[in-house]
């Protein structure tokens, strides 16, 4: 994805969202108790979150035209190529971790098990992730969760009184 | 005034509230030299914690910790080349090459003593100034307040790195954030889009752990696995040399008062204070060549003005309500989980809070001062802890935290969504720091203005027929001016040239 998309792709969302708030304080009916709706100060915000969205995109499309006039040499060495190989499989981990956050939490909401065995779950699972799958690891991450998740509960309920979910 | 900090120096070093300062001192040092971890990721974690608790201990804990974990990043930054916080980004400059050349227990100590004198400096700053300072903000009406929050966000907006656009459009999300939920004046609910969750609103402590806390961990996962090159200290003991120490105490105090500066002004932290303070070094010095290449000097300004913005930063936040950075942000939603609201009340009706900050900044300074003297060898291990294993730990800690509060589930959604919109605002190169200070003031600055416009029969000529709010405005609106005049400047200049 290039700059001029991703920066495309904020104004979008600046845009979509200053819509959507100014849309729902509008809704807001004017109350007796106050001379100024509650929908007054989001409806500025929103209006200027759309001016400021406009703004970034004429600067942005401004910018790239005198960019667009200077040369650009891209070069593919090997470093280049590790470097994004190295950036895909960081993706990769955040994605997995982002991935087993959401089941976690799933099935918390959901009531599907116990606390333990998905706090137990979920650290196993993301240690692999983060180090890859070997017998050395697998043993390294089974440690790691069942110490950690045995501390956690100690300490939240324990020493704090946490309630835990 | 004295008589009160004398007081909260005996309370604050009684046992239970001194053993909390030291281990929140202690988990800041560690927290800091670790890379990739930082302060505000370790204080918005500890907060759950500290619901149930006296407030003093709350605030001796993540205190200690704020003081500690600007310090630590020193160890990383000099023995790896790492900043371990972002504050201590200057450091690396010469406190890396200093070690690389055989001499890291140097940097290591240079840095530390440092570290204190800012810290001290800034103390005395926040015990000095704070009382003026509230007794000036108690004479703030709706309208002033109102224009004050305005000025902070504009200061943070004009100062983040990057476009200004983009730091302003920071900030509005922030206040879109801090909207949903029942409407102080009129309690109607807003922007709850039918979900009856959205009816309190975003939690805070959920949205700091998710921005601060879970965008940390997800970017630390991504980041490169590959170990960088470490520099091992010698077993033998060293100390600088009280000769080489007072050839700094110009810079250190110069540096420090920098610090502190910077730190008064609102959302800009330690990082930005090292810049300064570094480049002021650079351009007053008589050998700036030397800079870069492992020197003295360097290392002294970086780490007195990172320490030195603390006491700063926590001068807005005590007599105004506004957070002088982004661990205050963290601490201000403390002491409202404490149902205590800061800014210039505090002083007459919280004194206690007040003094607690003030004496657990310095017992904490004191203390990080000799953990990180005698125990520098201890903490030059810390360098070798893996990431990979501490980030789905840590992730973990955050989902009990966001539940611990509310006991809902809908808060660690709230968690995971804005750690993911922080990932976004990373990929966007949006400055984080205005979202947040406009999440946390827009309640103040929404009240205010509304009871203004109430106060002033909806007259908004009524804001700028008052000196001070009319001051403030007129400086919102230049500090909305500067970039334009930044950006023209260049142009005309070349003109000129050609």
């Amino acid at each position: 994805m290039n700059n001029q998309t991703k920066e495309l792709m904020l104004v979008v969302a600046c845009l979509a969202i200053a819509t959507l708030v100014y849309w729902s304080a509008n809704q807001i009916p004017s109350s007796l108790l106050a001379k100024t709706s509650a929908g007054l100060v989001p409806k500025i915000v929103a209006i200027s979150l759309i001016l400021l969205a406009i703004l970034h995109l004429i600067l942005v499309f401004s910018a790239n035209r005198t960019s667009n006039t200077q040369t650009s040499n891209s070069e593919t060495s090997t470093s280049a190529i590790d470097d994004r190989t190295e950036r895909n499989d960081g993706r990769i981990r955040i994605a997995l971790l982002v991935s087993f956050m959401i089941i976690f939490v799933l099935c918390l909401e959901l009531g599907l098990t116990e606390f333990w065995l998905l706090a137990l779950s979920f650290v196993f699972l993301s240690v692999l992730a983060m180090s890859g799958i070997s017998s050395r690891s697998i043993l390294i991450a089974a440690s790691i969760a069942v110490v950690s998740v045995g501390a956690t509960i100690v300490f939240f309920t324990k020493i704090f009184t946490v309630i835990l979910p | 005034m004295i008589y009160d900090l004398l007081s909260s120096f005996g309370d604050m070093l009684s046992p239970t509230p001194f053993l909390f300062i030291l281990l929140g001192t202690l988990s800041g040092i560690v927290i800091g030299a670790i890379p990739g971890l930082n302060g505000a990721m370790l204080v918005t974690l500890s907060l759950p914690l500290t619901y149930g608790w006296d407030p003093l201990n709350a605030i001796g804990l993540l205190v200690g910790q704020y003081v500690g974990s600007i310090s630590g990043g020193l160890v990383s930054a000099t023995l790896l080349n790492i900043p371990g916080s972002p504050s201590s980004m200057m450091t690396t400059l010469d406190a890396a090459p200093m070690a690389k050349k055989g001499n890291p227990e140097r940097a290591l100590q240079l840095g530390i003593i440092a570290s204190f004198v800012g810290g001290t400096v800034s103390w005395l700053a926040l015990v000095f100034l704070s009382p003026p300072l509230a007794k000036i903000a108690l004479s703030f009406g709706p309208h002033e307040y109102f224009a004050l929050v305005l000025v902070a966000l504009m200061l943070i907006s004009s100062l983040s790195e990057g476009s200004m656009a983009k730091a302003l459009m920071s900030a509005c999300l922030g206040m879109l954030v801090a909207f949903p939920g029942l409407d102080t004046i009129t309690a109607q609910p807003r922007l709850t889009f039918g979900f009856p969750q959205m009816l309190a609103g975003f939690d805070l402590l959920a949205v700091l752990l998710g921005i601060f806390a879970v965008t940390q961990l997800l970017t630390d996962a991504g980041n490169s696995m590959a170990s960088a090159e470490r520099i091992r200290l010698s077993g033998k003991m060293y100390f600088v040399a009280l000769s080489d120490l007072s050839k700094q105490a110009f810079n250190m105090v110069r540096s420090s008062l920098i610090g502190t500066w910077i730190g008064i002004l609102p959302g800009i932290g330690g990082s930005v204070g090292s810049i300064v303070s570094y480049v002021t070094a650079k351009n007053m010095s008589k050998t700036p060549e030397k800079f870069g290449t492992g020197c003295d000097e360097g290392v002294v300004a970086s780490e007195a003005a990172n320490n030195a913005t603390v006491g700063g930063a926590l001068i807005p936040m005590i007599t105004m309500g506004i957070p002088g950075s982004i661990i205050d942000v963290i601490l201000i939603a403390a002491l409202t989980l404490h149902n205590i609201r800061p800014g210039p009340l505090l002083f007459q009706n919280e004194p206690h809070i007040v003094y607690g900050f003030m004496s657990t900044m310095m017992i904490a300074n004191i203390l990080m001062l000799f953990i990180m003297i005698f125990g520098i060898r201890l903490l030059a291990k810390l360098i070798d802890v893996p990431t990979k294993f501490l980030v789905p730990i840590l992730l973990l800690l955050c989902v009990v935290g966001a539940f611990a509060v509310n006991n809902r589930v809908f808060d660690i959604w709230v968690m995971l969504g804005f750690g993911l919109v922080g990932l976004l605002f990373r990929s966007w190169s949006i400055p984080v720091a205005p979202f947040v200070i406009g999440f946390i003031l827009t309640p103040i600055a929404e009240t205010n203005f509304r009871t203004a416009l109430i106060l002033s029969d909806n007259n908004l000529w009524d804001f700028f027929a008052r000196p001070i709010t009319a001051m403030f405005l007129v400086l919102s609106a230049v500090m909305l001016l500067i970039p334009l005049f930044k950006r023209r400047r260049p142009a005309i200049t070349t003109r000129n040239e050609h």
